[in-house]
């Protein structure tokens, strides 16, 4: 053996472990042990991570024990290897070792061992840290972090020659070294080149699969034409049909009144059972398309058909488009950034309510929506075993109720709407308090879950076809249950067990293997999948490898949904095992998704304990910035946090800053550096909250965090003491608004929350008035504009607001009391169905958090510097008419900024008085929003100028600005917007584009941290993936998410908050 | 070997070339030398020493294994011969053993370079068979140096081919370990494996302790094992066959005369396969060897650390071994560092 067999050998675990196990065919070891070295308290610790040793008899080189952490029978294993061979003494000579690792002193140990197997023998070992850059070039950077604190031990056979004296003995060791570098300079290159290969690899798997579930199984049968035959297929009812058929039919009037119609059938079951009628000879197919197509072309039932199939498009497409997003992220650089989602009322409902898609996906196999509401793909969802309430909707209607009857709930159906054609909502009564928060990798994470089900979705249907053939009265259930891991699990903190699998799958059904002389060998179905998840997806040269691509997808997407990007060592991630659930043995997917963490504080006091009880509760005590970073680098999940505390004083701003892109936006320090002019980016939390936030035990910490900040931030935004106005169109008992009500009643002293519903005869305000009153500070979140409606009519009847017709503008009444009036909504979301919001804010029971975010939402003021957007800037929405009155006017660019959100849509870049239109189509449009950009540059000579500074002022210019004949504008007569910028997201085409004469390329990582100084978030968005050009410390939004958030017909600003708030950029 | 050979990386071929080196700078040229090294990996010997005549192979030669490969007889043995050397998970292994397994080898009648791949290949799967560490000279050589825990310099032997009975192929040897500290141990080891796990060295210190522990020996009944298991038919390939065609036996049959060419004759049971009695006789012809250990570090000219190979030199007369011994000892000890590159 040399190393060229070391170099062909298959990878199948880490660099490090790779190394270990196949060393030996170049070097001959006893033992190689590897030592985890940790800071814990200020002191080092070592433990024993795993190691390779002999086997017993006949002498091969085995991995002796695993990783102490897992949950399985190696743990017992690792103790026997740490004391067997001598009882006490083995034991001693283990602790011997750990110290001599911390001390880091001498290469070599020698030790006498009384107990080894001959006489007078010593046990001699040596230490190595050798993966750094110094001694090997071509390591990974990645590799190089994690491998930092390993130290190897080897321990040398007990009959190796030494050089003659003991101080001598150390050059073998480093003979063995130099060789050993050699060996991992190759290997560390080839896990390179192999890297770069499961890369191309990923994306190759992820798009084929795509391809194949959406672009064969989904797409051939989403035309226009034929969802709208489904539509009318599906959405006639009894009645309907009878109505129909009877007319054209008369003679099938009896069979009507047969049993068997008495429920809601669909079109399909109803004809035919009408055609199977003995006395009725019409051939089947004929007569139903006969049917639909008379059902199509009559008015009655394909009245607001197209408006559906739109719907339904658009939701299909917005899927599609947010996939590729996420793809394209995970082809450059995936999870550098995680986001929290609601497990049920966010991932979940989003992935059943795409009815297409829900629809299509096994409709091959025949299943697929049986009736209106009843869809054969079902998803069951539990809480540690306990199956949770089904998902229900209810219909909107004006009457509260649904054809005659109030308490009628549905499943979630194929229209999105009801059977009397009203649009149908969730109802939250049942599911929420299960409902937990996960955290997703990327800021299109949940495509992770999506992606896994498509997968497991079509694997189930396809391999059970016969099965589902022969039940055809059985559903296909998926079951999904996130449970908690156990109290002894080193993960229990940062993770959940996610658990799926579906009613068909047999995991005990033979498969037929070849088995290792080549013999047809038959192994359980479980077994079988086992051992594809354990094939690596490319060969060792790097090559994708061409079978079980479904089962390599779920592998890619369990491995980021753990939160890990080494790809190239996925098969721990999923496993899959035989379990019993309700009696019967299913085939269980078995994999880890990320808790959320919520809150970092960097603190001198005691933090062990704090982490110990607390970590659970997503609240991470650290003792260094170096250690926080540490964690947010190479913690056991890269979760991001919500909110950074310094509770130490001294930190060095400027070291903060260095890390500013790991950390979320949202820093408070308790003390902050002295004579420090800038503060915008970080906020201050007073000694009493910190005190307060110490002494909870952990459960409250994360609001007395909101609160903190709250009170911080509201000052900052000059707007203290606000009201929250919230409208969800519904009655008081129902939730969420019910919930709405319980927060409402405990009173919070630095905002005001005025919640209105709907009773019997309308609208009524249930919140106290005199917060509607208040001048400027109303921030609303407002379903269908009623809210609005109902906020004027009070203001008027109390003689403050008058409404001027001829300018149709609202303005002080003319005797209101008050002198300098303003309009009393500082912020207005309309959010209905066809906002990203409305999942986001209708589905979830209230809490004070929640109040927090949104309020932190509607203040946060953004700019969006993307020609994309610019290039719908003046597009009127498809929004009610108030939004005349509330906005101005109904355009993208006013919705927005009364969101807070400006789009710009010109810009000037270095007191050029040219205003560019981001994009050619909006030259003649106005207002406009210009950016003017100032890029200070140090003096002397033209090659070393740095940018120094980057200043902006944001211009509304109400009418386009008359410029002179070298078309500059003659007069800025540009009103500067006010308020201070919060965030700014540029799309990297506009820096390269615009900004092409003043920047070059390498210059955009000073440029945007300059540019932070004038507006502290800073974020790069890009339609493309992470693009190359972006540096390192910049925080990127994929484009489909801000399209999301502000290109339909409403602005979702929580959303777009949310995402921005927790966003980081992990390289 | 030619010159195209000496630039493969494989070991057989690395290894051989070294040898070369070492024997031209020992001037040794001339000498029979077996170089075998230890596979750290699974801690299993294996073989290298290839004869002079068999770095190619003419177009009988190939006929002629093409032919064993062929023959029904051998069935069983080749099956467990290829299943032997599959468990390795060896890729480059694994290429071969398909080249011989699936009938993608060439005839007699292929063009040069056909004819290379298949000497290629052949020596592939001869270069990875493993031989136990208990086994053979080297495994008599490896266990006495593990045992002492001392640097070993060299080792005298005596094939005690007069001991029938008590081997079936491989003869115990009367053996003398020369250590650094200048103790010699003598004993009488077998490179055969004991019925019952009865002892494999026997040490003794007199000429009169030597002969009853001899006569002790005499009366141990060989290992004989009466089913034929798996790994026995794998070995009746590898040693009753391809052994004596690599290393460049005699041909069994004295009529044919020169070195075996794997052609089709039955002395025994099966057709192809050397008799153990032949092997036997083949093997005796050098009854007295010298084994030099090679460590696998070279550090103040001097090598170190572990285990590497053994290089064996075997003589038909004693006395030439000792001549060589006193001539040629110093210059190889100096020079073993050659073989580790």
């Amino acid at each position: 053996m040399s190393v060229h067999d070391i170099l062909k050998q298959p990878i199948e675990t880490d660099l490090l472990e790779h190394f270990i196990k196949h060393i030996t065919m170049v070097q001959d070891w006893e033992s190689i042990m590897v030592w985890q070295l940790q800071n814990k308290e200020e002191q080092k610790v070592a433990f024993l991570k795993y190691c390779y040793k002999r086997e017993e008899e006949n002498k091969k080189w085995v991995r002796c024990l695993d990783s102490p952490d897992k949950q399985n029978s190696d743990i017992k294993k690792c103790e026997e290897c740490k004391s067997s061979n001598g009882g006490e003494k083995r034991t001693s000579y283990y602790d011997n070792l750990k110290n001599w690792i911390i001390e880091d002193e001498n290469k070599h140990l020698s030790s006498d061992e009384a107990d080894f197997p001959i006489k007078n023998s010593k046990r001699k070992v040596f230490s190595e840290t050798i993966f750094t850059k110094r001694l090997i070039p071509e390591l990974d950077e990645r590799d190089e972090v994690e491998y930092e604190d390993i130290r190897l031990i080897f321990e040398y056979p007990p009959y190796t020659i030494f050089p003659k004296s003991e101080s001598t003995s150390h050059k073998l060791g480093l003979y063995y070294e130099r060789q050993q570098i050699e060996i991992l300079r190759q290997l560390a290159a080839k896990f390179k080149v192999l890297r770069h290969g499961i890369k191309a690899a990923l994306s190759a798997i992820i798009v084929r699969n795509h391809s194949h579930h959406i672009g064969s199984h989904v797409m051939p049968r989403t035309t226009a034409e034929k969802v709208r035959e489904r539509v009318i297929e599906l959405g006639i009812t009894k009645e309907m049909i009878k109505e129909v058929v009877i007319g054209k039919y008369p003679s099938t009037a009896a069979v009507f009144e047969k049993a068997g119609f008495n429920d809601e059938n669909s079109a399909a079951k109803a004809i035919k059972q009408l055609c199977e009628d003995k006395n009725n000879n019409t051939d089947v197919k004929e007569f139903v398309t006969k049917l639909i197509n008379k059902a199509a072309k009559s008015e009655t039932y394909s009245k607001g058909t197209s408006k559906i199939v739109d719907a339904l498009k658009d939701k299909l497409d917005e899927y599609i488009q947010k996939k590729a997003d996420f793809t394209a992220e995970i082809a450059t650089e995936p999870l550098t950034t995680t986001k929290t989602m609601k497990f049920i009322d966010e991932v979940f409902t989003q992935f059943t309510a795409n009815t297409l898609l829900m629809d299509n996906i096994g409709a091959n196999e025949g299943v697929r929506y049986k009736s209106l509401d009843n869809n054969r793909l079902k998803i069951n969802l539990l809480r540690s075993g306990k199956t949770l309430p089904t998902l229900k909707y209810k219909s909107l209607s004006q009457t509260g109720g649904c054809c005659k009857d109030k308490n009628v709930h549905l499943g979630f159906t194929y229209t999105a709407r009801c059977f009397c054609g009203s649009e149908i909502e969730k109802l939250c009564d049942e599911n929420t308090e299960d409902d937990i928060s996960i955290a997703l990798p990327g800021c299109l994470g949940e495509f992770t879950i999506y992606a896994f089900l498509e997968n497991f979705i079509r694997n189930g249907i396809k391999h059970n076809k016969d099965d589902i053939d022969e039940n055809k009265d059985s559903d296909f259930e998926v079951s999904v249950d996130v449970c908690d891991l156990g109290k002894d699990c080193k993960y229990k903190d940062e993770f959940y067990k996610l658990k799926i699998w579906d009613n068909f799958t047999k995991p005990e059904k033979k498969i037929t293997v070849k088995d290792e002389k080549g013999k047809d060998d038959e192994i359980p179905l479980h077994q079988y999948l086992q051992r594809l998840i354990r094939l690596q997806i490319v060969d060792n040269k790097g090559s994708l490898r061409k079978e079980a691509w479904g089962m390599a997808e779920m592998k890619i997407m369990a491995t980021l949904l753990r939160g890990s990007t080494d790809f190239t060592n996925m098969a721990e991630n999923l496993e899959i095992t035989c379990e019993k659930k309700n009696g019967k043995k299913r085939l269980v997917y078995n994999l880890l998704i990320m808790k959320p963490k919520n809150v970092a504080i960097i603190s001198d006091v005691e933090i062990n304990n704090k982490n110990k009880s607390q970590n659970k509760l997503g609240i991470w005590w650290f003792q260094s910035i170096k250690e926080l970073k540490n964690h947010v680098l190479n913690g056991i999940s890269p979760v991001s946090f919500k909110f950074l505390i310094i509770d130490k004083s001294g930190v060095k701003l400027d070291e903060l800053k260095e890390i500013k892109h790991l950390l979320p936006f949202r820093i408070m320090l308790k003390d902050p550096e002295k004579n420090v002019p800038d503060r915008k980016w970080y906020s201050t939390i007073s000694e009493d909250d910190m005190c307060n936030i110490k002494k909870d035990g952990g459960s409250g910490i994360l609001l007395l965090t909101w609160k903190a900040w709250m009170k911080e931030f509201l000052k900052k935004k000059n707007c203290t003491s606000p009201t929250l106005f919230i409208y969800f169109q519904q009655d008081k008992l129902t939730e969420p608004t019910k919930s709405w009500f319980d927060i409402k009643k405990k009173k919070d002293e630095i905002i005001g929350l005025s919640v209105l519903t709907n009773e019997e005869n309308g609208i009524h305000p249930v919140s106290n008035n005199k917060n509607l009153a208040c001048k400027g500070k109303i921030l609303m979140y407002d379903r269908h504009f009623r809210g609005y409606k109902y906020l004027e009519g009070y203001l008027r009847e109390k003689n403050i607001l008058a409404y001027d017709s001829e300018l149709h503008k609202y303005e002080a009444a003319p005797n209101s009391k008050e002198n300098n009036w303003i309009h009393p909504t500082l912020f207005h979301e309309a959010f209905d169905k066809g906002s990203s919001d409305f999942i986001h804010i209708f589905a979830k029971y209230s809490s004070q958090e929640m109040v927090y975010e949104l309020v932190e939402a509607a203040l946060l003021r953004v700019l969006v510097i993307d020609e994309r957007i610019a290039e719908v800037a003046y597009n009127e929405l498809n929004i009610e008419d108030d939004a005349f009155r509330a906005y101005d006017d109904v355009k993208r660019l006013h919705t927005a900024r009364k969101a807070g959100v400006d789009i710009c849509t010109h810009l000037c870049i270095n007191d050029d008085r040219t205003p560019k239109p981001l994009h050619s189509s909006i030259s003649e449009q106005n207002p406009i929003v210009c950016v003017k950009f100032d890029i200070k540059r140090d003096n002397g000579t033209t090659q070393d100028k740095k940018i120094k500074k980057v200043k902006t002022r944001i211009l509304y210019c109400e009418e386009i600005p008359k410029k002179n004949k070298k078309g500059k504008c003659s007069e800025c007569k540009g009103e500067p917007i006010k308020e201070n910028m919060d965030a700014v997201i540029i799309h990297q085409g506009v820096l390269e584009k615009f900004f092409e004469k003043v920047l070059q390329s390498s210059e955009y990582d000073t440029f945007l941290k300059a540019l932070q100084e004038s507006i502290p978030y800073v974020i790069v968005d890009s339609g493309r993936g992470i693009p190359a050009k972006l540096p390192d410390t910049a925080k990127f939004l994929p484009f489909s998410l801000i399209e999301d958030f502000v290109m339909k017909d409403r602005i979702a600003k929580y959303s777009l908050t949310k995402n921005i708030m927790s966003l980081v950029r992990r390289k | 070997m030619n010159n195209e050979q000496k630039l493969y990386y494989h070991k057989i071929y690395q290894k051989n070339r070294l040898l070369e080196e070492f024997k031209q700078v020992c001037g040794i040229e001339k000498r029979l030398v077996s170089f075998n090294i230890l596979n750290f990996h699974n801690r299993k010997f294996n073989w290298y020493v290839v004869d002079n005549n068999r770095w190619k192979f003419d177009e009988q030669i190939i006929q002629n294994i093409n032919d064993c490969m062929d023959s029904e007889q051998l069935k069983d043995e080749r099956k467990s011969f290829y299943e032997k050397l599959k468990k390795l998970n060896i890729e480059e292994l694994v290429d071969s053993i398909k080249y011989f397994e699936n009938g993608e080898r060439k005839d007699g009648n292929s063009s040069k370079e056909e004819m290379e791949d298949f000497h290629f290949h052949l020596l592939n799967l001869y270069q990875y068979y493993p031989h136990e560490e208990d086994d053979g000279i080297d495994g008599v050589v490896y266990r006495n140096f593990k045992n002492k825990r001392e640097r070993l310099l060299y080792t005298k032997g005596e094939l005690l081919t007069d001991l029938e009975k008590s081997f079936r192929i491989y003869p115990w040897i009367n053996m003398t370990f020369i250590y650094k500290s200048y103790e010699e141990i003598q004993s009488l080891s077998a490179q055969e494996q004991q019925s019952n796990g009865a002892e494999k060295d026997i040490e003794y210190t007199t000429e009169e302790t030597f002969e009853s522990k001899k006569h002790e020996i005499a009366g141990r009944t060989k290992n004989k094992k009466k089913v034929e298991s798996g790994d026995e038919l794998a070995k009746k390939i590898y040693f009753h066959y391809m052994v004596p065609l690599i290393v460049g036996y005699s041909h069994p049959d004295p009529a044919k005369g020169g070195l075996f060419d794997g052609g089709k004759f039955q002395d025994g049971e099966k057709e192809y396969l050397l008799k153990a009695e032949t092997i036997r006789e083949l093997v005796n012809k050098y009854k007295y060897i010298l084994c030099f250990p090679v460590y696998d570090t070279f550090i103040n000219k001097s090598l170190y650390g572990n285990f590497y190979g053994n290089i064996t030199i075997p003589f038909e007369f004693k006395h030439d071994r000792d001549v060589f011994l006193k001539k040629h000892k110093r210059k190889i000890e100096e020079n073993l560092f050659l073989l580790i590159r």
